[in-house]
């Protein structure tokens, strides 16, 4: 399943809400925690997290990775975090109106 | 262009880390090393076009992107020399004759040599219907002052030529010195660029000339290098040592644009004919002083048939704006050039 356009960048924010990650594993966790339902081409996450950067809503810093090897680990801002709440109510908000539309109460359907 | 190169870089290296990861864990679950890495790449994805893609948000791609143009098209120019003469020589060809065309039009119709009201001045002219012609008539000396005398006419100034020897320098040299009334730049309103200009007073009471001259900008580089010291030394004209009293701007070039005024004697049984303009007086209408003109035209001609058309005429004034400025005819064709001068020039290239 392909992602709807702009939805990796509130993935990427609810990802590393959870702690400081680098590139691969932010990928991995995406992928894991999506059921492996979403397919995230790895190398669309670089440009996103540029836009990220750029910002403000997140911070990269050189970091050792959990098998002890130099990685760029990337942590949310103050910032990213008031966006990420924004930004997930909104998509709340979304997909249930979605849901309503696609799957109707069941009083009104005869 | 160091701290773009460094930021590029910790992409890339971020980036080849990401894949470098993913092969590992290839491997740890079991496959083999060179497997594992086109693995990784492979969910990975297009590399050049993710770090392009990245650059592209840090907004200065388009950059990168021009001078990566600028090179290529270079080397390719480079690869076919025949084409790049080619090219470069129409591309000059097609800027310089915009550019000289530009540069009659902006001299002739955007802006004209700025005298005072140049709209306000005007040329007495005789048209006759069996010699149809509209230049300027050509006055006398003694004419010039019946002019001044019209009660339309608030001022009259008139210019000839007189061929003029240059002696006392290297080598003698031949010009064509222009010779104006004593009023003339007080009547074309136009400063000198050093010293002064020929005043009234240059011309003394009895009509002689003071041995005076005005220099011509290019004159003054040429003879003088364009030396302030040019101001008061004598430079000997037709055998008369002449001091010179001013030089003008480069623009300004009234009836030649590599010599010199002087002044006219008011000699007044002179009959070398001139050319005379003359601004009319507030409230007077061009209609109105045509028929003053008329008037003393017809009295001239009774004089002096052979200076006026045989056979009848019409006096007219013609505009200063009408023959130097291009217009009518003249205008609508230098716009005609004007309009298309970009696309000759596209069309050469």
């Amino acid at each position: 399943m392909d992602l709807l356009q702009g939805t990796l960048d509130l993935l990427v924010l609810q990802t590393l809400a959870a702690g400081p990650a680098h590139g691969h594993a932010i990928a991995q966790s995406i992928e894991s925690r999506s059921k492996e339902i979403l397919q995230v081409g790895h190398g669309s996450l670089y440009p996103a997290l540029q836009r990220l950067l750029k910002q403000g809503l997140i911070l990269a810093e050189d970091g050792q990775s959990d098998n002890n090897r130099k990685a760029r680990f990337y942590r949310l801002t103050a910032k990213g975090r008031r966006r990420l709440s924004l930004e997930t109510s909104k998509w709340r908000e979304f997909s249930t109106a979605i849901g309503y539309i696609l799957a109707p109460p069941s009083g009104e359907t005869n | 262009m160091t701290w773009w190169k460094r930021r590029s870089d910790r992409l890339d290296a971020d980036i080849q880390k990401h894949i470098d990861f993913e092969t590992e864990q290839n491997i740890a679950a079991g496959m083999p090393p060179g497997e594992a890495r086109s693995a990784a790449l492979r969910k990975f994805g297009n590399v050049s076009l993710a770090k392009e893609r990245s650059r592209e948000v840090w907004g200065w791609l388009w950059l990168e992107r021009l001078w990566q143009d600028a090179v290529y098209g270079l080397r390719g120019l480079v690869h076919t020399p025949g084409f790049a003469i080619v090219a470069l020589l129409s591309l000059m060809l097609g800027i310089g004759a915009s550019t000289s065309l530009f540069s009659v039009i902006y001299g002739v119709l955007i802006a004209p040599y700025p005298y005072k009201n140049p709209d306000q001045i005007w040329a007495p002219a005789v048209t006759s219907p069996k010699e149809p012609s509209n230049g300027w008539h050509q006055y006398r000396r003694r004419e010039l002052l019946a002019i001044r005398n019209l009660p339309g006419v608030a001022t009259a100034m008139a210019t000839t030529y007189e061929p003029t020897l240059l002696t006392g320098t290297d080598s003698p040299e031949s010009f064509y010195g222009v010779l104006v009334t004593g009023n003339a730049f007080e009547f074309l309103g136009v400063k000198p660029l050093l010293g002064r200009t020929i005043e009234p007073f240059d011309i003394r009471p009895g009509g002689t000339p003071e041995p005076v001259v005005v220099l011509n900008y290019r004159f003054w580089q040429r003879k003088f290098n364009g030396h302030i010291n040019a101001i008061g030394q004598k430079l000997i004209l037709n055998d008369v040592p002449r001091t010179v009293i001013g030089v003008m701007p480069p623009r300004f070039g009234w009836f030649t644009d590599d010599a010199f005024w002087l002044p006219m004697g008011m000699d007044l049984a002179d009959e070398t004919p001139l050319n005379a303009i003359v601004r009319l007086r507030p409230g007077v209408t061009k209609e109105v002083a045509e028929q003053q003109f008329h008037g003393l035209n017809v009295r001239l001609a009774a004089e002096k048939p052979q200076n006026f058309p045989k056979g009848g005429f019409r006096s007219a004034l013609l505009n200063y704006m009408d023959i130097t400025v291009a217009s009518g005819a003249m205008k609508s064709s230098l716009h005609l050039l004007l309009s298309p001068s970009d696309s000759s020039c596209s069309l050469l290239v």
